[in-house]
C-alpha cells in the first residue's frame, strides 16, 4: 500500500506541484487548502493517520503554525513528519515552526528533486 | 527524477490572476479601513503567494518585483510602516506592475513599464536597505552532486539529539542514514549513559548520543546541512581531524543549483483554458455516472428476456435513467457556471480611478454577485459592462455641486444588481444620476435622419436611439466615453451572446440598463415545429403566442407580402417553407399555424405546419461543423436521431427586413 501524504497550501499551483512530485515518488496524496481543512482531512484519513505532512505557513482560515500545533495534539499525528514550506525571507519562521512541532522545512522556491531529498531526511525510504 | 514545471504554469497564471484581483479588492477596502489587521494580513498573503508561485514556476521577474513589495507589506502588517494615501497609491501602482509582468509571462503582452522608480519608492517606504535578499538569489543548496573535491577529509562528529527530537516527528536514525550516503565511517561510539532506569524513562524521549569518525569528500556545510532540522535542539559538533591543505573546496562547492527556468519565450503554450471546479461538484458527477451505470445494467436485465409483465420494471428503469441523465446534464452545465463577481472584480477600481479623474463622488454597490453564469458569457460580459459603468460615471452621474443643487446626496451611486429570472440571468446597471436627455436624443436623431421632423416617436423609441451605431449626444468628447462608438457595440456584444439589453430612465432620477442573458449557451429550451418534412427548433424565449388565423385576418401589402392582423396589431407573415425552400409544406396560413415571435419589440408571424413539442435542445455549433448560415443558430439532435436546425430569431428578422426592404425599394 502506498504511503499517504497530506499537502496543505492555499495556492493551487503550489499544491499541484508538490502533489505531483509526491505522486511521482509513489505517495498517494490528500490535499487541503488551509489548516482547518487539513485537520478535517487528517481526521478523515484512514486511522486518522498519514505518513507525511507538508504544509504552507501563510494561509487563510487557519495558518500553518496553528495547524501544526493542532496536529501534534492528535495521537495519530504525534510523530508524523511535518515539513513546512517557507520562504527565504521567513528565517525566523523556521524556529517558530520547530517550536510548535514541525520536523523540518523546505525553502521556496524549490525544485521537485530538492523536495524529494528533504523528504528523505524525515521519512524512511 | 525530473518534473517539467511548465505543466503547472496554466494553474499558476489563473491563480495569480485571481490573487491580483483579490489584492485589488482588498486594497480598495484598505483605503477605508486603514487599521484593519486582518485585511493587512490578507493583502500580505496575496503578495506572498504570488511571489512563491512565480519563483517556483519560472517567473523570476515577477518574484523579484513582488519580493520588495512583500517586504514592505510585512512591515506594514507589523505596524512599522503606517497606512497612508501614498502607500495605497504605491500599492495600486505595484498591482498594475504585477499585472503587466504577469501578462508578459503569459505571453499576452510585452509592455512592461520600467519599474525602477516604483521599486525605489517601495524601498523608500519600507526603509529597507537595497540589495537585500532577492527572491531568486538563493535557492537552497542541498546538492549532493557537488562532489567537487576527490580528496576525502577526516571528520569527527558528535551528535546528541535533543530529548524532544522525536516529538517533532524527527528520526535521528534517518539522519545518520543520510550521513552514511556521503561518508565512509571509520568508527562509531554510542553514548547511552544518558538512558535513565526503566521506571523513570520517558519512552518518547531520546537519550542517546553518538560520536562518529568518518571520511567524506563533501564540505563541512553539506554535512552539517543533513542535521539542519535538528541543529538547534541538538548538541552537534563537527570537527575536521586533518586540517585542509587546500582552502578552495568551499569555492568549488558553490555551484549554483538549477537556474530558474528561463522565461518561457520559446515554449509553446497550450491554448487550453482551465476551468476550476470545486471537488464536490465533481464527486457528485461521479456518483451520478455510477447511478447511470446501475440503471443501465437494470435495463439490460429487464430487456434480456422481455415479457409484457415486466413492463412496470422497464418503465421504472427508464424513469430512473431519465432522472439521472437530467441531473447529470444540469450538473455538467453547472460546471461551466462561474459567479458574476469575477466579471465585477474590476469595477471597484475602475470606478475609483474614473471618479477621481472626473472629480465626482461615486459609490459602487453590487448585489447578487454570487449569481452564476456560463464562463463564456462571463468573459464576454466584461467589455460591455465596463462600457456601461464608464458611461454611468461619465454621463449618468452629476458632479457633487450639481447633485447638491438638485437636492440629492453628493455621493452618486451606481448599483449593479444581478439575479436569476426563469432560465435567464438579469443584470441591471442603475445610476441615480440625471437620466437621459430625451429632447437632445430626439434632436440628434432628427439631425441624423433617423426620425422625420413631423414624427413624434414614443419615449422608449427615442431612448432606443442611443443603441444606434455612431450615436452619441456627448457635447464634449471626454477621455472616458463619448466617442460615438459604444452603445451599439454593447448591444451587439449582448446579442451575440443570445441576450438582450433594454433601458429605462427617469429625468433627474437616473438611468437603468437591463441585460438579460440565457443561463448557458449550450442548452436551450425550445419548441420543435414541423415545416413540410423538416423539423426546426424555435427558442422558447422568443415565442409570444401561436394561432391559426381566419381568412379575414390576412391581407397582402404592396401586393406581395402577407400580413396578419392579431387583435388589431398588423404583423408581417414569414412563411418558413419559402424562406428555407422546403417543398410539401402547408402554404395556406388558415390551414397551418402562425407562431408570433418577438425580438427587441419587433414581432413577426412565422408560418409553420404544426407544433410538435417543447424540449431541451443541446446546441451543436453549425459553424464548427459546416459554416455559418443566416437565420440559423445551430443544430441539435432529436430524440429519434434526426438533426433539427435551431432558428435564430433575431437573424431571421434581420434577413427578412433586409430582403423586404430591398424588394420594396426595387418595386
Amino acid at each position: 500500500m502506498s504511503r499517504v501524504a497530506l499537502v496543505v497550501d492555499d495556492s493551487t499551483s503550489m499544491r499541484q506541484m508538490v502533489s505531483y512530485t509526491l505522486k511521482d515518488a509513489g505517495f498517494s496524496v490528500i490535499e487541503a487548502g488551509n489548516g482547518q481543512e487539513a485537520l478535517d482531512k487528517l481526521a478523515a484519513a484512514t486511522g486518522g493517520k498519514v505518513d507525511l505532512i507538508i504544509t504552507d505557513l501563510n494561509m487563510p482560515v487557519m495558518d500553518g503554525l496553528t495547524f501544526i500545533k493542532n496536529a501534534r495534539t492528535k495521537p495519530s499525528a504525534k510523530f508524523t513528519p511535518i515539513l513546512m514550506l517557507t520562504t527565504e525571507s521567513g528565517e525566523n519562521r523556521k524556529a517558530e515552526g520547530k517550536a510548535v512541532g514541525a520536523t523540518g522545512w523546505i525553502v521556496k522556491p524549490f525544485q521537485p528533486d530538492q523536495l524529494i531529498r528533504v523528504i528523505q531526511k524525515v521519512l524512511p525510504a | 527524477m525530473s518534473v517539467d514545471l511548465s505543466i503547472f504554469q496554466q494553474s499558476f497564471f489563473q491563480e495569480a490572476t485571481e490573487l491580483l484581483n483579490d489584492l485589488e479588492t482588498n486594497l480598495l477596502h484598505l483605503e477605508d479601513q486603514k487599521e484593519d489587521r486582518e485585511l493587512l494580513n490578507t493583502i500580505f498573503r496575496c503578495a506572498h503567494s504570488i511571489k512563491g508561485g512565480s519563483a517556483t514556476f519560472g517567473f523570476p521577474e515577477i518574484a523579484q518585483f513582488t519580493h520588495g513589495l512583500e517586504t514592505l507589506l510585512d512591515r506594514v502588517r507589523d505596524g512599522k510602516v503606517p497606512v497612508t494615501g501614498e502607500l495605497c497609491r504605491v500599492l495600486f501602482q505595484s498591482l498594475d506592475q504585477m499585472r503587466a509582468l504577469l501578462a508578459q509571462g503569459m505571453g499576452q503582452s510585452n509592455l512592461v513599464p520600467d519599474d525602477t522608480e516604483l521599486t525605489a519608492h517601495i524601498l523608500a517606504l519600507s526603509e529597507c536597505e537595497p540589495g537585500g535578499p532577492t527572491a531568486t538569489s538563493s535557492p537552497e543548496q542541498t546538492s549532493q552532486d557537488a562532489k567537487s573535491s576527490s580528496v576525502a577529509d577526516k571528520f569527527l562528529l558528535h551528535f546528541a539529539p535533543g530529548p524532544d527530537v522525536m516529538r517533532t516527528g524527527g528520526d535521528p536514525c534517518l539522519l545518520l542514514g543520510q550521513l552514511l550516503e556521503i561518508a565512509d565511517v571509520e568508527s562509531v561510539t554510542r553514548n547511552d549513559l544518558g538512558i535513565p532506569p526503566l521506571l523513570e524513562m520517558d519512552p518518547e524521549a531520546c537519550y542517546v548520543a553518538w560520536d562518529i569518525q568518518f571520511q567524506s569528500s563533501e564540505s563541512r556545510d553539506v554535512i552539517l546541512e543533513i542535521f539542519d532540522f535538528v541543529s538547534d535542539e541538538s548538541d552537534l559538533r563537527l570537527e575536521m581531524v586533518t586540517p585542509i591543505e587546500d582552502e578552495n573546496p568551499e569555492i568549488a562547492t558553490a555551484i549554483p543549483t538549477g537556474q530558474p527556468a528561463a522565461p518561457a519565450d520559446n515554449i509553446s503554450r497550450p491554448e487550453t483554458t482551465i476551468l476550476r471546479v470545486p471537488a464536490d461538484k465533481v464527486d457528485r458527477l461521479v456518483n451520478l455516472v455510477g447511478e447511470l451505470i446501475i440503471t443501465q445494467s437494470m435495463l439490460n436485465e429487464v430487456t434480456l428476456d422481455f415479457e409484457m409483465d415486466r413492463k412496470p420494471r422497464l418503465l421504472e428503469a427508464v424513469a430512473a435513467m431519465e432522472r439521472a441523465s437530467r441531473e447529470l446534464q444540469e450538473r455538467i452545465m453547472g460546471i461551466r457556471l462561474v459567479q458574476l463577481k469575477h466579471a465585477y472584480a474590476r469595477f471597484p477600481r475602475l470606478v475609483r480611478d474614473l471618479s477621481a479623474a472626473v472629480d465626482k463622488k461615486i459609490e459602487l454597490i453590487t448585489v447578487g454577485e454570487e449569481t452564476e453564469l456560463d464562463k463564456t458569457l462571463i468573459e464576454g460580459l466584461g467589455d460591455p459592462l465596463t462600457h456601461l459603468v464608464r458611461n454611468a460615471v461619465d454621463h449618468g452621474l452629476e458632479g457633487p455641486a450639481e447633485r447638491k443643487a438638485a437636492g440629492k446626496p453628493e455621493h452618486g451611486t451606481i448599483k449593479i444588481i444581478s439575479r436569476y429570472e426563469g432560465g435567464n440571468v438579469i443584470i441591471e446597471i442603475n445610476d441615480d444620476g440625471k437620466g437621459l436627455d430625451r429632447d437632445r436624443i430626439l434632436s440628434k436623431a432628427r439631425e441624423r435622419g433617423l426620425v422625420s421632423e413631423s414624427e413624434i416617436p414614443t419615449d422608449d423609441a427615442i431612448y432606443a436611439f442611443i443603441f444606434h451605431p455612431g450615436f452619441s449626444t456627448a457635447k464634449q468628447v471626454t477621455n472616458l466615453s463619448g466617442r460615438g462608438v459604444g452603445m451599439d457595440i454593447v448591444r451587439q456584444a449582448i446579442q451575440g451572446m443570445n441576450g438582450s439589453i433594454s433601458l429605462s430612465t427617469n429625468p433627474g432620477q437616473g438611468t437603468s440598463f437591463r441585460i438579460r442573458l440565457p443561463l448557458t449557451m449550450a442548452i436551450m429550451e425550445g419548441l420543435s415545429l414541423r415545416v413540410g418534412k423538416e423539423v426546426y427548433i424555435l427558442p422558447l424565449t422568443s415565442i409570444v403566442e401561436s394561432l391559426r388565423p381566419s381568412p379575414s385576418d390576412l391581407s397582402l401589402i404592396t401586393g406581395k407580402h402577407p400580413v396578419v392582423s392579431v387583435r388589431g396589431e398588423v404583423l408581417s407573415v414569414l412563411a418558413l417553407h419559402e424562406w428555407f425552400g422546403i417543398d410539401g409544406a402547408i402554404t395556406n396560413p388558415c390551414e397551418a399555424l402562425l407562431i408570433i415571435v418577438e425580438n427587441e419589440g419587433h414581432k413577426v408571424a412565422l408560418l409553420v405546419d404544426e407544433l410538435i413539442t417543447q424540449n431541451q435542445a443541446v446546441i451543436k455549433s453549425l459553424e464548427a461543423n459546416y459554416r455559418k448560415v443566416d437565420g440559423i443558430t445551430g443544430a441539435t439532435i432529436l430524440g429519434d436521431g434526426r438533426v433539427a436546425l435551431i432558428i435564430d430569431v433575431p437573424g431571421l428578422l434581420r434577413g427578412m427586413n433586409h430582403e423586404r426592404g430591398l424588394a420594396t425599394r426595387a418595386a
